[in-house]
């Protein structure tokens, strides 16, 4: 039985092309790469609208916008960007009045000094800069994933202001202090010396640096006296006791506080109080004073901060100090006193000294965790 | 790991990665429908959705012994009102018919939801991701396995180490360039024509770029002949003579500024010669022979004899010059030199509040573990807060 | 039987740690000690943060009054156990170690006199 042939008429319309429409793959554009194929990959009705969308919409994402953000919330279907509708119209106006003068002005030009004319360029690119310029960023314009309204890309900390909390931290020698006048979280001032430190004696992916940069939203440098806060310092962690709804009948004459309520969850080890848990205790203390006063009290604070150092640094000096150092030629031996005592009675207490005996190694077992929970410092 | 399709189109999974694909499948991202659709079904959806962006890499088992349903929240507090308020004023007068008088205002959501996968960003890889030095998750924990991560100075080699607060991690720089930079072989494609799209629409469009790269071509070509031209005449030059050369550099210096992708690679060796150049225009400078070898002062010397030479022409040229000294064009390099960076990354470039990073050094710290707070999730995922729930119900084991 | 103070393998391939053990000479490596008297980990450490040198350093813990006991008994080191307790001050020095640090000490003075030389002549 010959192979049966199948009517023209059933072939699915879109998978007949003319030459003339077909769609080209990007990834085997040229003939030599492929020399003994004619034919083009096969291009689905999905992938022509994915093509469509990167040449059309989505034509913006492909380099970042000079001097903003560039996420997906701020534009809209067509690929236009929101907030600087009104600005295209305006410069679409200039251009073409720019086109006149600039005619004009390549006929006054000829056989004039070319720095000159580099200086006219330079003053009209600038003032082109100032007036086409675009908006601040909404909050809107900052979602890079449209369906998700709750996360937002948040702003990091410019370069300016790394420098000056590395530096007011340095000077200063309390971290607490620098977070709560520059409003940044301590851990995150803490991170920023440490990689102050580090950034120090390594070589810099500049090139790489600047362009992240760019993309990102940036805080940058307030040398006001009250500089507008990076993040929210005193943020209270909500805890798991709370979570869960908690009747608890009170009459309307009585004097209920904080301090009451964080009771009522558990009378013997209750609750403490916010201004007890939040990351800066000391800012609710000082929001009644005048301003010497809160000098005073951040002056104080940052010595009892710096003593509390110092005691700790003699602490381990003194520690150390008991420890007998021999220098080889390549390391030192540090020799710690111990006690053979500490092994217990039996032998088998966990704060002995040495590998203990008798305690199975389960490293090769299966079902046994072998990713290390946490790495020294 | 099992091999998933990584970018389909017919039934697309938004994965973490900068992928064009992935771009266009979130731009086209809906909710699925819920109204022909058992609980089950839902759950079961959003389940599969979510899981193929948050931690595809991670088995199913692993996920799910990591799964918490407690999520970490706070509540950003403000001293000065705890410093006036002891609390009392929140039930003050509430029989008498206040809180019927602030009912209106009602504080933002705490988005719990949305932070049902808040322990998969716990993981190295994902962090690495994060904290954009690789371009997809799936990368960062080919960089982790293949020994280009540090956690602390030390090298971690397993992409599911849980970071604690406060640990530090690191990537290789030249890791990171390549991830992050465009293809070296861009302009083969740039160049080829029809590019992603039919010939009909294209056309138009190349041929004027074509002619802009001549356009700039010429420049550049002219620009370079003066100085070399100068370079066998005599020693001794005057004034005008070093403001000529000093024009034509700048007509390089300008091309040069511009975005490294917008160039041929005939441009790029020209421009490799740029630096050359104003070197050795600086050198032929009898009074700028100092012993100074760094190029800041020599051109600043340079400058000073040319009075016609205007601030921003100045700084135009040490610009470039800079630019040119700190991002050379370098062939021995796996990535696009220039530097820059890869298609499509702007619209995927976010740092969440629980890392600090340093770009410059390619390392970054983690602060916390990512909260919730009113209004805002700090774990960043694409899905409708209603996806996230249903898929949080999954977990729960109540089905 | 001899009684012997000497060091005990433990650890991974390629991390050594041992145990500073004192044992009856014929038992075997790892089996249950008389006494440990302390660990040894031959794996220099990176500098510690406040070290003013920067130098590496290896970690010994030992407890000296039981050693000192061990040793007046009659325990006899082996050769790396001599070698620490010899580092730790309890023993007459036989190996390098300890021969550099007598050189230094021998240096030291003479160098210190030249100093004060100098400072008196100026």
């Amino acid at each position: 039985m010959p192979p049966r042939i199948r009517a023209p008429a059933l072939q699915p319309p879109n998978t007949t092309y003319t030459p003339s429409t077909r769609f080209q793959c990007p990834y085997h554009p040229s003939s030599q790469a492929r020399p003994f194929s004619n034919s083009t990959p096969h291009a689905s009705r999905l992938r022509r609208r994915m093509f469509a969308w990167l040449q059309g919409p989505g034509r913006a994402f492909k380099e970042p916008l000079p001097g903003s953000t560039n996420y997906l919330g701020a534009y809209d279907r067509s690929g236009a960007l929101i907030r600087g509708r009104g600005l295209e119209r305006r410069a679409q106006g200039q251009r073409e009045e720019g086109k006149h003068a600039s005619d004009g002005a390549e006929d006054e030009a000829v056989g004039v000094d070319a720095l000159t004319e580099e200086k006219e360029r330079l003053e009209r690119e600038a003032k082109e800069k100032r007036e086409g310029e675009l908006p601040p960023e909404t909050l809107e314009d900052l979602r890079p994933f449209p369906l998700n309204r709750e996360f937002r890309s948040q702003a990091v900390l410019s370069e300016e202001l790394r420098e000056a909390i590395w530096e007011r931290v340095v000077k200063r020698g309390s971290v607490r202090g620098v977070s709560a006048a520059l409003g940044v979280a301590m851990e995150r001032v803490a991170a920023v010396v440490r990689l102050k430190e580090v950034e120090r004696n390594k070589p810099l992916a500049l090139p790489y640096a600047r362009a992240v940069l760019a993309m990102l939203p940036q805080t940058p440098l307030d040398t006001r006296i009250k500089p507008r806060p990076h993040e929210s310092i005193n943020d209270l962690p909500v805890h798991q006791a709370t979570t869960t709804q908690l009747f608890h009948p009170v009459s309307e004459s009585r004097h209920f506080t904080r301090v009451d309520a964080g009771l009522v969850f558990d009378s013997r080890l209750p609750l403490l109080p916010a201004d007890a848990r939040i990351p800066h205790p000391e800012l609710v203390a000082q929001a009644g004073m005048t301003r010497t006063e809160v000098l005073e009290a951040q002056k104080a604070l940052d010595e009892k901060e710096k003593e509390e150092r110092r005691l700790r640094e003699e602490k381990r000096k003194k520690r150390e100090a008991k420890n007998k150092v021999v220098q080889g030629r390549r390391w030192d031996f540090v020799f710690q006193e111990v006690s053979v005592e500490s092994v217990g009675e039996d032998g088998r207490s966990a704060k002995g000294v040495g590998w203990r005996y008798g305690f199975p190694h389960e490293d090769r077992k299966r079902g046994q965790v072998k990713i290390p929970r946490r790495v020294e410092a | 790991m099992r091999r998933k399709v990584p970018h389909g189109l017919k039934r697309p999974k938004v994965r973490q990665t900068w992928n064009k694909y992935n771009l266009y499948n979130i731009s086209r991202m809906q909710t699925p429908t819920a109204y022909d659709k058992t609980f089950f079904q839902q759950k079961w959806k959003a389940k599969a959705l979510t899981r193929a962006y948050h931690g595809e890499q991670i088995k199913e088992k692993h996920w799910e012994r990591m799964f918490r349903r407690s999520i970490p929240a706070v509540v950003p507090m403000d001293h000065e009102y705890l410093a006036k308020h002891d609390g009392s004023e929140l039930a003050a007068g509430r029989g008498s018919g206040l809180d019927e008088a602030e009912k209106g205002r009602s504080p933002a959501k705490t988005p719990y939801m949305q932070m049902t996968f808040h322990p998969t960003e716990r993981r190295l890889d994902t962090a690495i991701f994060r904290a954009l030095f690789a371009s997809s998750a799936r990368q960062a924990r080919q960089f982790v396995t293949h020994g280009f991560v540090k956690v602390n100075g030390k090298k971690m080699r397993y992409p599911g180490y849980m970071l604690n607060p406060g640990d530090m991690f690191q990537v290789d720089p030249e890791r990171v360039m390549w991830a992050t930079g465009a293809r070296k072989d861009q302009d083969k494609y740039e160049t080829s024509g029809e590019y992603m799209t039919t010939p009909e629409e294209n056309e138009p469009v190349d041929e004027v770029a074509e002619e802009d790269e001549d356009a700039d071509t010429a420049a550049t070509a002219d620009a370079e002949s003066t100085p070399t031209a100068d370079a066998t005449e005599a020693t001794e030059r005057t004034p005008e003579e070093l403001r000529k050369n000093l024009t034509a550099l700048m007509e390089q210096a300008k091309t040069y500024l511009k975005d490294p992708k917008d160039l041929s690679p005939k441009q790029k060796i020209e421009l490799r010669s740029f630096r050359t150049n104003l070197k050795r225009a600086i050198s032929r400078n009898k009074a700028t022979e100092s012993e100074a070898d760094d190029y800041e002062s020599q051109l600043a010397a340079l400058t000073a004899q040319v009075e016609e030479l205007t601030k921003e022409q100045a700084k135009l040229l040490k610009e470039a010059l800079q630019r040119a000294h700190e991002n050379p064009y370098d062939p021995s390099k796996p990535y696009l030199t220039p530097w820059a960076p890869r298609p499509y990354m702007s619209a995927f470039a976010f740092i969440p509040r629980y890392l600090e990073v340093s770009h410059n050094i390619c390392s970054a710290v983690y602060l916390r573990h990512p909260v919730a707070r009113p209004g805002l999730a700090e774990v960043p995922t694409p899905f409708h807060k209603e996806t996230n729930q249903l898929a949080h119900a999954w977990y729960l084991r109540r089905r | 039987m001899v009684v012997r103070i000497r060091l005990a393998r433990f650890g991974k391939r390629n991390a050594p740690f041992y145990n500073i053990v004192v044992a009856h000479a014929r038992t075997a490596r790892n089996s249950k000690p008389l006494e440990v008297l302390g660990t040894y980990d031959p794996i220099p450490k990176p500098p510690r943060p406040g070290d003013e040198g920067g130098r590496p350093w290896k970690d010994i813990k030992l407890d000296t009054s039981r050693a000192k006991y061990w040793l007046g008994v009659g325990a006899q080191p082996s050769d790396p156990a001599w070698r620490l307790l010899s580092m730790a001050g309890l023993l007459e020095p036989r190996y390098r170690v300890a021969q550099i640090q007598e050189e230094k000490a021998k240096l030291e003075p003479s160098a210190a006199a030249e100093t004060s030389a100098a400072a008196a002549k100026a």
